[in-house]
């Protein structure tokens, strides 16, 4: 199934399950009410419980939540309770908040792994011959995405500069924000947020999307590091890390957002880990034994990356 | 496209509308309330945190409220407010909760309650204490009366809170509110009440002071949910959202087969609390991502661990809520921050919103189960189960090191300004005592600002100790001293509660050597002495004296000469409590126990010692400052003021050094009282001025009243009554507004002598001055019967005596003049008399100096009085009692003891002695005529030689010296050139016989500069 915002949820869903009955050669007469060709359309899955039916949708995440109601109310529904039927969707996080337990609980999901380097190489060299030479660049990038590696493998063969790939492939990857404003507003979060390793807080975020935006750290006030949490954590590009006690910013966007920034704005680049360093020096002095070596240790990797070069 | 909206909204956590479950003990409390009964009953429900108590209240309360045979409350009383502690909180509280025309039944209380506070206004605290009987008295009465007519229902929650301590420790005497205490013991004249009180297991204790012979116990446990009820929750959860027209959740919620609501309530436990969050969870968990093991049935936890790790994945699956959450995450996690309950206010500043927006959000948060509203005050709390999921989950991680500081620093500064503001309110609320004397303040307005200043310092010690427990001990301690200096013992208690708590916390085990830095002995030691010094504040001394024996027996080591600091502050109490008794064993006792520790300690303090901790070297100035404090005021009621005003220069040198304001403030007016009492006013009252604005500063008006006095003291020193009687009525103001009765005592004491003092020195007509002085004796009468009853101050008690004893003097000295028939000068001299030998034998050896008073003004009484051998009596009785080495030694025309070592108040008393000597002398001579009154003029004149000499070893500016120089100027000046010489003559003569020489010395006497002065002088003719 395509998605398609364009005409209303009902109508889509009515073309779906006459389509649905069509491929299923179930009774799909013009002039049946809704419910009548659901019921077919079971009746049909049901009559041939030799067979499994499987059905693919793909793109779940992007369709709107009151097309998947329908769709659920209409055709997914009765259809999940059969032992016969198999539904595979795609998508990204966040999923449809199906009502049915067969739809939400009862539920496999496969997080799609990242590729092993080897797989990517072959994948690289079958698709994009003539970015041998860029591989070791590429997968370093793409962390284990292979759409991904594939569009720095194209555009980086095209001979395009690095700077200018990496700008473009974090547009692409954030593109998943419609409206331009928050995704400049991702972007630049990106930006602020990929030099800190996971673990940080709203306090992190509302220091380094000042030294981003080039203001005091009081001047960009925590209810807007607030907002930005929840911008990205829409989009699953923020996430709680247990473990580390803290958020923790997509690999992939915190890769590209890194290479992108320490190559193409240099001074950014150090401000904000020098930020980083003497905000987390200061707190390890002030925040009590329990945090303290946390934050040293902290400050102290800033404080290298600060001095590195490129 | 927004799939998640309903991660924001927590639906699924909205508290049910009906109870579900319990449906035995419903029926068991209809049938209680059913029947009557001539006993009160106690329905006692106790369960864990979490298991649905006031849930289980409310519903309660729902029906009783149904029931037509009974009298229903309109809320239920909660114990988590302090005010509720007290008697008259508790009593308010009920009245308040009840039916309005049930309310209104209560006519008597109502009008005894109006005649308490009007006495409160009017300061009428002698009879405040009955009338507090009458008003409680007249509550039970129409309570009683009330449910004679119906059965009738309270209901009181978080009974826990009534506990203060844990018993943690043999040396930690368990405590109650008082207000618990009192209604179980009134529950016998209670009957047909039903008392359904609903708290933690802990809180089963609280029934020991029920006595079950008179009142009915059925004691409940709150069970967890069996798996029936947990279904039937599931109902409700999903009746709840669909109310709230959340239709989503309601639906997913609905689709959960049995299996999984089955698998709930086992990973719950049966807990509402969990089983709510795993709705919540439940209905918003993304496809795939519920666990497992919440699809089916888990095997029965059969240990401990297995039930831990069920509720360590509900409270994992929660904070990933709750970071999902947004907005309303956010809200619930500043909240959990501050378990002290959070406003509009704070929760602004927590989140750095809009009040607007604050507000919205607490509107929000109000629906969830797990959140509590305060009605009093709009505070919000979190179930206490969801403030340790937060502390586990989310605030002990070393990541939020920087949010947690940044929090602690949000709260503090709130609760800062929400005392600058109390303070602020208290400052204008005794503005018009302070700047006009009126003593017409609102005292319940000012009652509430005291009580929540008392709540806002409790709770600053809650925060401080667990932002850093150092200086959280630290200031608890200051706080602590602050309770009881100023006798607020309710604070002390909360203070204390504070403490334990948080001790509980760090060391469940009780096995820490070190309590986050606080050596646990510190602790031990400090919180072994609260009662000690509760007793204190509230005037019990003997019971002080007794907590410390017992103490002493009970706990040895506190008392080994490893723990000086240790047994110093406990014997630095006792030596308190023994100085305010004041006998003379009690005294010598508090001598030898305050110099012993001071010698122990001295060495060790300001020694650079490595292995000593920031709390220990702290404690030990601050242990050594109150000794030398304690022995400063030991000695000044001795009348060693120059060894009293020493003792004072070390403690408050001391106290710099361990920025103990308070003590600081209060040692500053002790040394500026002695000080002025050595005639070093100008010094006295800078150092009494200074103490004040330290006390006005810290908000602690009812020792700002003690400087203020102490300043009324000063100006009576210095001769300017009228100042000294503004002060004294503007800290009298003070003390009555606070109820604060000791300093009532003290400044009626201040009054009467400023005004008695007032009346002799003005050119006011004779009625006006009996006035004054019929003022003055009522003043000091009321002095006395306080220190003589509760306040037992056996010093206080006789100053007071001495100035009943003085005014009535006085009286019949204007009385003999200007006779009236309306005075009985016989029943007024025996009044004086009466009052001055109870003096002098209160005073004894110990308190000499006032013993001698006592007795000089006995003499003066028989002076004015035409007593003749009642001077005679009184005087050889005083001058019996002054040790000999304070005479003047004729080979030096000095005392032989020496002025560091002397009591010297004893030599104006000497003084006076003598000049009522030469007085009774002098007018022999008016009334007689030559030769005879010759005779009578040398006598007259060498005794009032000797009698000034003698004052002027004290000061020679005393206020008394200067008064008795103008009563011999009005003798003198009436002596022609022939009498004047033959003074001079006399004068030159005694200067020889008591070693004044007056051509080495060339000043001469005392008498002989006086005369010089005066143009009297008729030695040179």
């Amino acid at each position: 199934m395509n998605s398609a915002a364009e005409t209303e949820p009902t109508a889509i869903v009515d073309r779906l399950v006459r389509w649905t009955a069509q491929r299923l050669d179930a009774l799909n007469p013009e002039d049946a009410y809704d419910w009548e060709r659901t019921q077919w359309i079971v009746d049909k899955v049901r009559q041939q419980q030799q067979k499994v039916f499987v059905f693919i949708l793909d793109s779940i995440s992007e369709t709107q939540k009151e097309l998947t109601e329908t769709l659920e109310k209409r055709l997914l529904r009765p259809l999940t309770s059969l032992p016969n039927t198999i539904f595979v969707m795609t998508g990204r996080p966040p999923l449809p908040m199906w009502v049915s337990p067969d739809l939400r609980v009862n539920v496999a999901l496969i997080d799609l792994e990242q590729f092993p380097n080897e797989k990517l190489k072959l994948l690289i060299a079958k698709q994009v011959p003539n970015a041998e030479q860029l591989i070791d660049q590429v997968i370093r990038l793409s962390n284990g995405n292979p759409g991904l590696a594939r569009r720095l493998a194209e555009r980086l063969a095209d001979e395009q500069g690095l700077e200018s790939v990496l700008n473009e492939v974090l547009d692409d990857v954030l593109s998943m924000y419609g409206n331009p404003k928050d995704k400049q507003n991702a972007r630049r979060a990106a930006e602020a947020l990929c030099v800190l390793q996971p673990g940080f807080r709203e306090e992190e975020i509302q220091l380094l999307m000042a030294t981003r935006i080039g203001v005091q750290e009081d001047e960009y006030a925590i209810r807007n590091a607030r907002e930005i949490r929840d911008l990205l954590m829409d989009k699953r590009l923020l996430s709680w890390d247990k473990e580390a006690g803290g958020y923790r910013l997509d690999d992939t966007v915190r890769i590209l957002s890194a290479e992108y920034l320490s190559r193409c704005n240099r001074s950014l680049w150090i401000s904000l880990h020098k930020s980083a360093a003497e905000y987390y020096e200061k707190s390890a002095i002030e925040c009590g034994e329990q945090a303290a070596e946390f934050y040293r240790r902290r400050a102290e990797h800033h404080r290298t990356a600060a001095q590195e070069k490129t | 496209m927004e799939q998640n909206s309903n991660f924001a909204d927590f639906t699924g956590a909205y508290s049910t509308p009906h109870l579900v479950g319990r449906t035995e003990l419903l029926e068991e409390f209809d049938a209680l309330i059913q029947r009557d009964s001539e006993r009160s009953d106690v329905f006692f429900l106790s369960g864990q945190g979490g298991i649905g108590k006031t849930r289980v209240l409310k519903a309660l309360l729902s029906r009783a409220q149904d029931n037509s045979n009974v009298l229903a409350p309109q809320e239920i009383v909660d114990l988590y407010h302090i005010q509720n502690h007290t008697i008259d909180g508790f009593i308010d509280a009920i009245w308040h909760v009840l039916p309005s025309n049930a309310a209104q039944e209560f006519r008597k209380y109502q009008r005894e309650r109006r005649n308490y506070e009007r006495m409160r206004m009017a300061g009428e605290i002698r009879g405040l204490a009955k009338q507090h009987e009458r008003v409680s008295s007249a509550f039970l009465e129409e309570l009683a009366a009330l449910a004679k007519k119906h059965r009738l229902v309270i209901l009181l929650d978080t009974a826990e809170k009534l506990l203060y301590t844990t018993s943690r420790s043999p040396a930690i005497p368990e405590e109650m509110a008082e207000s618990w205490r009192w209604i179980a013991e009134k529950m016998t004249d209670l009957p047909n009440v039903v008392w359904v009180v609903a708290g933690r297991p802990q809180s089963t204790h609280i029934l020991t002071v029920v006595d079950e012979a008179q009142a009915n116990v059925s004691k409940r446990e709150i069970a967890p949910f069996s798996q029936e009820e947990s279904l039937a929750y599931f109902e409700a959860a999903i009746a709840a959202t669909k109310a709230a027209e959340d239709e989503g959740v309601a639906s997913r919620l609905a689709a959960l087969d049995v299996e999984m609501r089955r698998a709930a309530h086992r990973y719950s436990g049966g807990l509402p609390i969990y089983l709510s969050l795993l709705i919540d969870y439940l209905s918003v968990a993304e496809p795939g991502t519920i666990p497992d093991d919440l699809k089916e049935l888990p095997k029965e936890p059969s240990q401990d661990q297995a039930a831990g790790q069920l509720q360590q994945k509900i409270e994992e699956l929660f904070v990933t809520r709750l970071i999902k959450g947004r907005g309303l995450g956010d809200t619930i996690q500043a909240l959990g921050r501050a378990p002290k309950g959070v406003d509009v206010r704070l929760l602004s500043a927590l989140l750095d919103v809009s009040l607007d927006e604050a507000q919205r959000r607490l509107d929000e948060v109000k629906k969830l189960s797990f959140v509590k509203v305060r009605p009093s005050d709009q505070r919000f709390f979190l179930h206490d189960v969801m403030y340790e999921i937060l502390e586990r989950h989310v605030f002990s991680q070393p990541a939020d090191g920087i949010p947690a500081k940044k929090a602690g620093k949000t709260i503090l500064d709130y609760y800062t300004n929400a005392l600058t503001q109390v303070q602020s309110e208290l400052g204008e609320i005794f503005r018009p005592v302070l700047e006009k004397g009126a003593t017409d303040i609102d005292l319940t307005f000012l009652g509430q600002r005291v009580i929540e200043r008392q709540a806002l310092l409790a709770e600053t010690v809650y925060y401080r100790l667990r932002q850093n427990p150092v200086r959280g001990y630290l200031r608890y301690y200051r706080y602590m001293r602050e309770a009881i200096l100023s006798g607020q013992v309710l604070l002390d208690l909360l203070l204390q509660t504070e403490l334990i708590t948080f001790w509980s916390e760090r060391d469940p085990d009780e096995t820490a050597d070190e309590i986050a830095g606080i050596p646990r002995s510190i602790l031990e030691s400090t919180l072994a002495l609260r009662p000690i010094t509760r007793d204190w504040a509230q005037g019990a001394y003997s019971n002080a004296i007794e907590g410390i024996e017992k103490t002493r027996q009970r706990r040895k080591e506190f008392f080994s000469p490893e723990r000086k600091g240790t047994k110093a502050i406990f014997e630095a109490w006792e030596a308190y409590a023994r100085i305010l008794i004041g006998d003379a064993d009690n005294l010598t006792r508090a001598d030898t126990l305050l110099t012993e520790n001071i010698n122990g300690l001295q060495p060790d303090v300001g020694v650079d010692n490595a292995t000593t901790d920031e709390v220990r070297e702290w404690r030990m100035k601050a242990v050594l400052a109150f000794c030398y404090r304690i022995r400063g005021y030991l000695y000044r009621v001795r009348g060693d003021l120059q060894s009293a005003v020493e003792d004072y220069r070390h403690a408050t040198r001391l106290w710099r050094d361990t920025n103990f304001l308070i003590h600081q403030a209060r040692t500053l007016n002790d040394m500026g009282f002695a000080m002025s009492e050595l005639g070093d006013w100008f010094d006295a009252r800078s150092l009494v001025d200074d103490a004040l604005a330290i006390l006005k500063g810290l908000g602690q008006f009812a020792l700002a009243g003690l400087s203020i006095n102490t300043l009324a003291m000063i100006e009576i020193r210095q001769g300017n009554y009228l100042d000294a009687q503004t002060h004294a009525r503007q800290a009298l103001s003070l003390f009555r507004a606070l109820q604060f009765e000791r300093g009532v005592g003290l400044a009626l004491i201040a009054l009467a002598e400023a005004t008695r003092r007032y009346a002799g020195a003005s050119s006011l007509g004779p009625e006006q001055k009996i006035l004054y002085l019929r003022q003055a004796r009522d003043f000091a009468q009321e002095a006395a019967a306080i220190f003589g009853g509760h306040e037992q101050e056996n010093a206080r008690r006789v100053e007071a005596l001495i100035e009943v004893g003085c005014a009535c003097r006085d009286w019949v000295n204007i009385r003999r003049q200007w006779p009236n028939p309306q005075d009985n000068v016989t029943r007024l001299k025996d009044e004086s008399a009466t009052a001055l030998q109870e003096a002098a034998r209160l005073a004894g050896d110990i308190i000499l100096y006032r013993k001698v008073d006592a007795l000089v003004n006995l003499a003066w009484l028989g002076y004015f009085a035409g007593d003749d051998s009642l001077m005679e009596q009184a005087g050889m009785e005083a001058e019996q009692a002054i040790p000999i080495e304070y005479r003047i030694d004729k080979n030096t025309g000095k005392p032989t003891i020496s002025m560091s070592e002397a009591q010297r108040l004893l030599w104006p008393q000497m003084g006076k002695l003598f000049t009522v000597r030469g007085f009774h002398q002098f007018d022999q001579f008016e009334n007689n005529k030559d030769p005879v009154r010759w005779d009578f003029l040398h006598r007259a004149i060498k005794e009032m030689c000797i009698g000034l000499e003698y004052s002027s070893f004290y000061s020679p500016n005393y206020q008394g010296i200067n008064q008795a120089k103008n009563q011999i100027y009005q003798r003198m000046k009436k002596l022609n050139p022939e009498e004047l010489t033959k003074v001079a003559n006399v004068v030159s003569v005694t200067e020889a016989e008591i070693g004044l020489n007056s051509d080495s010395q060339q000043e001469g006497s005392e008498m002989r500069r006086f005369l010089m002065r005066r143009a009297l002088w008729y030695g040179d003719q």
